[in-house]
């Protein structure tokens, strides 16, 4: 989500401190993994919106060469930190964590509507990102 | 070669049986079908990023400074200076505790120590006890003889059990001669003597 692995310890850390502190909103009735991820996925946030402006990144600057198997894989990573935020949080949830897109609205308080809207999107941009011929190389 | 209707069933417009319908006459959709399995399978399979050894180490040192950083400033000190805390608290406890003694007891001398008019009082009495007594001596224990051999001997110990009684509280009181509480048990005792020959007397007569 952050694509970078010192950006994700310290979301994991914050993410940890938020929790402790505000353990005692947390409501019994509710999934804790849910709450867990909400934390989680607002630091994640909230680390992206610090980091906008220092680091640009938009769809159009990232090139996605020709490349086979493993190198396929960094492209896809780099491709998924390419998309929008909420649509890449989305996208993560629901591709990479494998959630169902129930949970994902109540973890970024959006409606089922736009939940499946988002992943449709990523997945429209990742595949006009990831040429077909690429695509052909990961079948 | 243009169709919405995989977008449709995506969003959650179409029914999947009608969708399935559909993708087996188009060849659009069916591309599309495949090209996002096959992304969905790739960041299904994205490698986890290399474990962090040391995250839960620094996640408790963040927990317990963020709890040092909450924590009231005296209790930050009290925690700190604990033991000299407890020890003070000690010797306040005991500080108080002695003072507590000394405020509710109460004071050695007036109710214990008999002085001026109240001891002449006393030893007036006792006096009159002891005069009592010479004279009922006189008439009850020459009587004694007459009492059966048990109850002359159980009149004798008693009486002899209430004299050194008697002698104890006159050590006593040699050496304080102002002590009510020894003065309040030789009257007793006296009494006790006086009401014992008075009944030898009356037995024996």
């Amino acid at each position: 989500m952050l694509g970078r692995q010192e950006d994700a310890e310290d979301a994991v850390q914050t993410a940890f401190l938020k929790l402790y502190r505000g353990i005692a909103q947390f409501q019994f009735g509710a999934k804790f993994s849910t709450y867990l991820f909400r934390i989680m996925m607002n630091v994640c946030f909230d680390a992206l919106q610090k980091r906008r402006g220092n680091q640009p990144q938009s769809l159009g600057e990232i090139e996605i060469p020709q490349a086979s198997s493993v190198e396929l894989r960094l492209q896809l990573e780099e491709a998924i930190d390419a998309l929008p935020e909420r649509m890449r949080a989305c996208f993560v949830l629901f591709a990479v964590e494998e959630m169902k897109q129930e949970q994902i609205a109540e973890i970024l308080d959006l409606r089922i509507g736009t939940v499946k809207a988002q992943i449709f999107h990523a997945k429209a941009r990742l595949r006009a990102l990831l040429s077909e011929e690429t695509l052909e190389v990961a079948g | 070669m243009n169709c919405g209707r995989y977008q449709e069933f995506e969003l959650g417009d179409m029914h999947e049986d009608e969708f399935n319908a559909h993708l087996s006459t188009c060849a659009l959709c069916q591309k599309l079908m495949a090209q996002d399995g096959k992304i969905l399978s790739l960041a299904k399979n994205l490698p986890l990023p290399p474990a962090a050894p040391l995250l839960w180490a620094k996640i408790e040192n963040a927990l317990r400074a963020g709890q040092r950083r909450h924590r009231p400033i005296w209790l930050s000190q009290f925690q700190e200076q604990k033991q000299m805390l407890w020890r003070i608290a000690a010797v306040l406890l005991l500080a108080a505790g002695l003072g507590s003694y000394w405020l509710i007891k109460p004071p050695p001398s007036s109710p214990r120590l008999l002085e001026g008019a109240a001891l002449e009082k006393v030893e007036s009495k006792e006096r009159e006890y002891v005069a009592a007594i010479s004279e009922l001596e006189r008439t009850a224990l020459p009587e004694m003889a007459k009492l059966d051999t048990d109850l002359m001997l159980l009149y004798r110990d008693r009486l002899e059990t209430i004299e050194a009684q008697i002698a104890r509280c006159k050590e006593a009181l040699a050496e304080n001669p102002s002590n009510a509480h020894i003065r309040r048990y030789l009257l007793a005792a006296l009494q006790d003597k006086k009401e014992t020959l008075r009944e030898l007397l009356q037995l024996a007569g």
